[in-house]
């Protein structure tokens, strides 16, 4: 038996083609006459998805863990003027900004001092650089 | 034969200018697009689905993707093709959203007198049908597009949107599960 044997021919006569052609036909002037509802449709959707979408990405979206960050004092040991200049209170900050176990030293631990010369340490990000800049204290 | 040959080169000459006037926005240009091809569109919806009202709304359905997917048209392809493509995706929609309800094999009791052999024919074709319905969706369009209403493979490949390889072994893999259904079955 041949498969071709199953073709038969579509039921459909020429007033179901003309019937189709008119609905065709109403169809397409009925959407030329309102393309804003066209745009219509389609930001209702993206507004339904949004309402839908966001409030479950939410409660998927995991908590942030909030971690205390305490910026201690900045770790430069500075006396006299040199410490007040700028350019060494933006390297100062810079440092601390860059963390790094060093740069939550408590204060107390800051390197002593020489009575006769500043001493400026600077503590970088890589912890087994340090900046030290010693100069002599300025007579008052 | 030269006559049928310059009667195929006008039609398609006329369907080139009547797809252009049509891409152009000449609405008339489009009905005129509908009645040139109506009929090939029912017959591939008529081969897919099976069903007489299912088949009107497939129609419909094509033309108005045809009318919103015409500007898009390459005229270096294959028109037919391009048009039996979208009519298949229209009804593999419709065969989506539906369950496909195998049709009943003829009841021999009920069935008004007709030749023994002739009741044979008839109770042999529809348990072929209900093999071409069991198949997997793909091999199913392959065959009844290829096999059932006689296209090209080449135009089956179109229409199907692979290669023309795929196709043979789509139908070749369907002929040897027809055969081993209907050896279960009958």
């Amino acid at each position: 038996m041949n498969l071709d044997e199953l073709r038969t021919p579509h039921p459909l006569r020429d007033a179901d083609f003309a019937a189709i052609r008119a609905r065709v036909k109403a169809e397409i002037a009925q959407r030329e006459e309102r393309p804003w509802l066209a745009m219509l449709l389609r930001f209702a959707f993206v507004a339904s998805l949004l309402v839908v979408a966001v409030p479950y990405v939410r409660e998927r979206t995991p908590e942030v863990p909030v971690v205390a960050a305490r910026v201690e004092a900045p770790v430069i040991a500075e006396r006299g003027a040199l410490a007040s200049s700028p350019a060494v209170v933006a390297a100062s900050r810079a440092a601390t900004r860059a963390g790094g176990e060093d740069a939550a030293r408590p204060a107390g631990e800051t390197p002593a001092l020489h009575s006769e010369a500043s001493r400026i340490e600077i503590i970088t990000a890589d912890p087994t650089v340090r900046i030290i800049w010693i100069t002599p204290k300025e007579s008052s | 034969m030269t006559a049928v040959v310059i009667d195929e080169i006008t039609r398609s000459n006329s369907l080139d200018s009547t797809i252009r006037a049509a891409q152009a926005g000449d609405s008339a240009a489009f009905e005129e697009l509908m009645v040139l091809t109506e009929r090939r569109v029912a017959q591939i919806a008529w081969a897919i689905l099976g069903d007489a009202e299912d088949v009107k709304d497939a129609v419909q359905e094509t033309f108005l993707r045809l009318y919103r997917f015409l500007g898009r048209y390459d005229a270096n392809r294959d028109f037919s093709g391009w048009l039996a493509r979208i009519t298949v995706n229209v009804c593999r929609d419709t065969l989506h959203r539906r369950k496909r309800v195998f049709e009943p094999l003829p009841d021999m009791e009920s069935t008004a007198p007709r030749a023994d052999d002739e009741l044979i024919h008839q109770s042999e074709l529809a348990l072929l049908r209900r093999a071409v319905d069991s198949l997997p969706p793909k091999e199913r369009l392959a065959v009844i597009l290829r096999e059932v209403e006689g296209m090209r493979t080449e135009e089956v490949a179109t229409a199907l949107g692979i290669t023309v390889t795929t196709v043979r072994v789509q139908v070749s893999r369907a002929r040897a599960k027809l055969r081993a259904w209907i050896e279960r079955h009958s």
